[in-house]
């Protein structure tokens, strides 16, 4: 069992036209707004409930942005889906959108608004775990509920705090010890130098640990790294058998390229966050059979994901990889709109009440949480990446138990 | 033996990325006196217009990115900074700082947020002093400099490059003598700016192109046009290979975020002490006895 210990000048005058043309750049970068709102929102009490009322924090904007746009996708296929099946309360759900652009100060003025100005009954959101904290702590303070759903390692508790994003530990158990058993004990890792890479390695050295393994080596660049040489240099050096990757974003396609061109991948294992299926349509030369654990994968067989698929491709035009966090998204999403539903009432006691006791029928099977520490319960799926079929289930994990000591509630 | 050929090739490679910006970047302030915060988008435009045109051949996608560099180049100068020359600096740093914005929003309009790459034209490596090396990686060092030898040459040995230093200069008596400040504030613009899009189109292949992607690139480039005599042409490219050997001799000792502080702070310091820029021998040299020549 892995203990966790998680943590976690004078101004010359600007000309008219300056201005006027930097204002609509302004708001051109901004690109805040809202989508159906401007209602009364909740009532906040338990008599007779309004429209549901959520407020929703994506980076759609800046460096977090494909993984914020994934987020903001899912979710709306939730609240049209939702509000196609009459919505909560018998009417329909109503969002506040808001760019937090992966910035905490952002984040903060955001839920500021949000649980102020537009009085939401729920904050659903964001992506980067300091966002996340920043959002939550002011959601916490007005007692209104709120729910992330990208993998995190979020040292932040709170009794309406529900994450639905995976924990380093349930996307490491199964994977690591198959890695070592396929490839062998050495392993490289890697990551961008921010929490949660550094404690998905914190897990994942426990891990190799326990399997027999040893690291050999373990760098992290800065977010925005372009040239990886001297990792990639110092990677090979110390001669892994496989690399445990955390680099994200456009990071993670520079730094598997240029391992690939100096040769480091050559009959070398290569997974973690770096295979996610949003880096696929820029790696797949790189990533075709490779493996990966995940919670949500559009390959899932069931009815209920054939038809969140369908409407995926359908209402984005994509023929890609549907990135985990839109699954994570979507379920969560419809998760709280159930748990508002069985409340019957926007109370955040009441709400949370039977968030920790619900069990829902999610895209990959049965969502539920630990009361105490707050921990997602859902099964997992070690996938392979093949052409043709991306991210194919390969075998179901069931769900990762992930016994944080901390109590929530 | 081994490392210190690693550390020159690394040292290469930056130099030529650098270099290409560095000079660019230097030829716009020198001539028009414009801080271009814009110059990493230009970048990313580069890289991008490599990827949407995959179909086409490699090398003539770079001549394409080169095209589409310089009318975008000439159309920003046209239609933003005539008008803000007169209010001076801050007014054109504002108008590019906002062009910035606008080139990113645009990449992530068109392509999406989601990370994208270019292949690799040449695949393998070659054998460089027993070190194995990514063959297109030297080969994009060897042509960054080439260009930037290139383009120094012109600045520096024909009559064009004497027009565009007289107007660097002094503008007004360059145009007494004929030579149209338009044409030569709109021209450098144009090739300054150009000279980033060819950066960003030459190492595509060995980036993760996103729409944000531009941003890493400016504060070296910066650094490398402060690192010497304000105005001066060929200087950026020798702060450009200050630059790299600095950021890779601090990044083979030490941890690549105790690199970046240590990097970012040692500029900040050099600057501060030496606002005016490093007095270099090469530079001067070069201008004089060009003058010589002309």
């Amino acid at each position: 069992m892995v203990d966790q210990k998680l943590r976690a000048r004078r101004l010359t005058r600007v000309g008219g036209p300056v201005a006027a043309g930097l204002a609509v750049l302004l708001a051109l970068s901004a690109c805040g707004g809202s989508i159906g709102g401007g209602s009364d929102g909740g009532d906040g009490g338990s008599g007779d409930p309004g429209p549901l009322k959520i407020g929703m924090l994506a980076p759609i904007t800046g460096p977090a942005a494909p993984e914020g746009i994934a987020l903001q996708r899912g979710f709306d296929l939730a609240i049209e889906h939702i509000n196609d099946d009459g919505g909560v309360f018998g009417q329909p759900v109503e969002v506040v959108f808001i760019d937090d652009q992966a910035d905490p100060a952002t984040a903060t003025q955001a839920a500021q608004r949000l649980v102020q100005q537009e009085e939401v009954d729920y904050i659903f959101g964001t992506i980067t775990d300091d966002t996340t904290i920043a959002a939550a702590t002011v959601a916490d303070q007005a007692g209104v509920p709120m729910s992330q759903a990208i993998a995190t390692a979020l040292d932040y508790c709170s009794p309406h705090f529900w994450p639905f994003g995976e924990t380093p530990t349930q996307l490491l158990t199964d994977l690591v010890p198959r890695m070592v058993e396929e490839f062998g004990g050495n392993v490289a890792l890697v990551g961008n130098d921010y929490v949660f890479p550094r404690t998905y390695h914190e897990v994942s050295t426990q891990l190799i640990e326990e399997a027999g393994g040893t690291v050999v080596a373990e760098e992290y660049s800065p977010l925005g790294t372009s040239d990886w040489q001297p990792i990639i240099t110092r990677l090979q050096g110390a001669e892994p058998d496989w690399i445990l990757s955390a680099v994200v974003g456009g990071d993670a396609v520079s730094f598997v390229q240029q391992a690939d061109q100096f040769g480091l991948l050559e009959g070398r294992g290569l997974t973690g966050v770096s295979v996610d299926q949003q880096f696929y349509p820029a790696l797949a030369p790189q990533l075709e059979g490779r493996s990966q654990v995940v919670r949500y994968t559009d390959q899932l067989d069931s009815e209920l994901n054939a038809t969140f698929v369908e409407a995926y491709r359908e209402a984005y035009d994509t023929q890609e990889p549907i990135p985990g966090v839109a699954g994570n998204a979507y379920d969560g999403m419809r998760f709280i709109a159930e748990a508002f539903e069985q409340a019957g009432s926007t109370d955040a006691e009441a709400v949370s009440e039977q968030i920790a006791e619900m069990e829902f029928e999610g895209l990959g099977g049965p969502v539920g949480f630990d009361p105490d520490n707050h921990v997602v319960q859902a099964p997992m799926y070690l996938t392979s990446i093949e052409a043709g079929s991306p991210y194919a289930v390969v075998e179901e994990l069931g769900v990762v138990t992930d016994e944080q000591e901390k109590d929530c509630a | 033996m081994e490392s210190l050929v690693t550390f020159g090739l690394a040292v290469l490679h930056l130099f030529g990325f650098y270099a290409l910006l560095a000079v660019g970047l230097g030829l716009v302030f020198g001539q028009l006196g414009v801080v271009n915060v814009a110059h990493g988008e230009f970048v990313m435009v580069g890289a991008y217009v490599m990827y949407a045109l995959d179909a086409v051949p490699f090398v003539l996608r770079l001549a394409l990115a080169v095209g589409v560099g310089l009318v975008l180049s000439l159309l920003a100068e046209w239609t933003i900074l005539r008008k803000l020359y007169s209010r001076g600096m801050l007014a054109t740093l504002l108008a590019m700082w906002g062009l910035a914005i606008v080139l990113r929003q645009v990449a992530e309009a068109v392509f999406g947020a989601t990370p994208r790459s270019v292949p690799f034209p040449v695949q393998g490596s070659v054998d460089v002093l027993g070190v194995r090396y990514p063959t297109y990686r030297l080969l994009v060092a060897v042509v960054s400099l080439l260009v930037v030898g290139a383009v120094l040459l012109v600045i520096y040995r024909t009559s064009l490059g004497l027009k565009l230093r007289a107007s660097i200069e002094n503008r007004d008596m360059a145009a007494v003598l004929g030579i149209s400040p338009r044409v030569m504030i709109a021209g450098t613009f144009a090739v300054g700016t150009t000279l980033a899009v060819l950066a960003g189109a030459l190492n595509s292949p060995t980036l993760g192109l996103t729409p944000g992607l531009g941003v890493a690139f400016l504060a070296p480039a910066f650094f490398a046009v402060l690192m010497v005599r304000p105005g001066s042409i060929a200087g950026p490219a020798v702060g450009a290979l200050l630059v790299a050997l600095l950021s890779s001799l601090l990044r083979t000792y030490f941890t690549e975020t105790v690199a970046d502080l240590v990097f970012f702070a040692a500029l900040v310091v050099l600057i501060a002490v030496r606002p005016a820029g490093l007095s270099w021998r090469l530079p001067s040299w070069l201008t004089r006895s060009s003058e010589r020549v002309a």
